[in-house]
Order: C-alpha cells, then sequence, then structure tokens
C-alpha cells in the first residue's frame, strides 16, 4: 500500500501508530499470499486489541481534552470499531482462511474510511491546536 | 502512591500511557492486598510487553526526531527495561503470590525512577520544542 505520503499529517505519535496499522496488514497480505498466515493470527489478534485500547484511547482523549467539534461522530466510528472487533472474535476463536480474508478486508477498509479521512482532520486539528504555525509552513 | 498530578507534563498521548500503567499498578496492588490478583498477573506481563513495545517506540520516536540530548541515556533505560521484563516474564511465566509482589515493586521502581523522573524531563523537552517550532 502506497499510502507513505498521503497519511502523514505531521503529528508525531498519531502517524507512527497509523503506520504501524498499514506495516502490519501489508505483512499480513504478503503472509497470505504465501500460505502462512496462521502465524500470524493470534498476533494479529492482540495487535489489534491494542490498538483499540491504546490508540483509539489516546485520540478520544485528545478529541475531549481539545473539544473536537466532530468528537461525537469519530468516537462513534470507534466504539463501532471496537463493537466489530468484539465479534469478530467471538466469531472467530481460531485461525481460518476466511478469517483472514475477513481481517484484510476489514483493516483495508478502515484504512480508507477512517486513518485517510477522519484522522487526518483530527490530526490537523491537534496540530492547530498545540502548533498553530506548523501547518502554515507544513 | 499519589502521582495524578506529579506526573502529567501535558504531552496529551505520553500522559496517557503513563496513566494507563500507573492505573494497572493501583489495580494490581489493590488486587494484591485481598489476595485476588492471580486473575490480573497474567493480564498484566500481557499488558507490560505491548506497553513497552508502543510506549517506548514513539518516546524513542520524538527523541530522534526532536534531537533530545539525552536520548542515549533514555534509550539505555528503556532497553535495561525491556531486558528485565523478558527475564522477568521467563522465570515467572505462572501465577505465584512472590510473583507479584516481585512486580509490584518493579513497576513501581520504574514508576518513580523513569515516569516521575527521566520522561518529565523528555515531556518538557516535547512541549518546549513544539513550542518553539510552532513560533511565528
Amino acid at each position: 500500500m502506497a499510502l507513505d505520503v498521503q497519511f502523514k499529517t505531521g503529528l508525531l505519535w498519531q502517524d507512527t501508530q497509523h503506520k504501524e496499522w498499514i506495516k502490519l496488514l501489508d505483512k499480513l497480505k504478503g503472509a497470505k499470499k504465501k500460505k502462512q498466515d496462521h502465524q500470524l493470527f493470534a498476533s494479529t489478534i492482540s495487535f489489534l486489541v491494542m490498538y483499540a485500547n491504546h490508540h483509539i484511547g489516546i485520540e478520544n482523549e485528545y478529541m475531549k481534552r481539545y473539544e473536537y467539534p466532530e468528537r461525537n461522530f469519530h468516537m462513534e466510528e470507534h466504539r463501532l470499531f471496537i463493537l466489530r472487533l468484539k465479534d469478530f472474535r467471538e466469531k472467530y476463536r481460531n485461525f481460518s482462511d476466511e478469517a483472514t480474508l475477513k481481517i484484510i478486508e476489514s483493516m483495508t477498509e478502515w484504512v480508507y474510511s477512517h486513518i485517510l479521512e477522519n484522522d487526518q482532520k483530527l490530526g490537523e486539528f491537534i496540530i492547530k491546536k498545540e502548533q498553530p504555525h506548523r501547518l502554515a509552513v507544513k | 502512591m499519589k502521582f495524578d498530578v506529579k506526573y502529567e507534563i501535558g504531552v496529551v498521548w505520553q500522559d496517557f500511557q503513563h496513566k494507563q500503567l500507573i492505573d494497572l499498578f493501583r489495580q494490581i496492588k489493590e488486587a494484591r492486598s485481598k489476595k485476588k490478583d492471580e486473575n490480573l498477573y497474567r493480564y498484566t506481563l500481557a499488558f507490560l510487553s505491548m506497553y513497552v513495545n508502543q510506549h517506548f517506540k514513539l518516546e524513542e520516536e520524538y527523541m530522534e526526531k526532536y534531537g533530545y540530548p539525552d536520548k542515549a541515556v533514555h534509550q539505555k533505560d528503556h532497553q535495561k527495561f525491556v531486558k528485565e521484563l523478558k527475564e522477568f516474564k521467563f522465570e515467572n511465566m505462572d501465577y505465584s503470590e512472590a510473583g507479584t509482589e516481585d512486580l509490584l515493586a518493579r513497576m513501581e521502581d520504574w514508576i518513580l525512577s523513569h515516569i516521575l523522573e527521566n520522561d518529565q524531563k523528555l515531556g518538557k523537552f516535547i512541549l518546549s520544542f513544539e513550542q518553539k517550532e510552532s513560533s511565528p
């Protein structure tokens, strides 16, 4: 996925965490092609759970603190993400081809619908709040 | 332990991550005092592995990008913690009362010696760097 340029807001913590998402997705796709994706199943699930907890937690904290105008919408998307992850874990307790396909599909969808859209807006908003002159010189 | 005010620097992601660790420390400490720490033990170990991965990575990313002068010392601290955690996990995979006690002591030491010391310096540096960068 050649998202390197597009998804960078310049907000280091957010970019770093998004990069990890993309990296894992690429790795998983590569492994799937070689039919080695079963090795990655457990660690991918742990990553997603961690991400839900951690990354989403940080974004929510910023939105609350800086009173982000679109926070209701954005936090609702986060809530649905967590809910979908929970359903997924109940349905697919163990590795299967279908499970990996489903993860790849959902993770890719999340990149386009959330990371490249709402998260970019949020990132720019945070920079504007914290470092108002930085966007101008970007 | 009362760190509520003391550990917050104003770097929101960093404060958030520190709070997560401190909250977990309190939780398992409380559970230990009620002798209900067995269930939390494995979770705490799993959390710590994830935490060091994520949190240290972010701090190191900032140190690198912003040219933090104390980077080498700070990074060494991280490496030491990762190494000790790995050894601890290896030796204490299964729950024991002594294991929780040991883990609590290590977490407390980390909070006092690292989070309340070096991380405060780093947080202040990040804030001043970003504010300087944004001045017209």
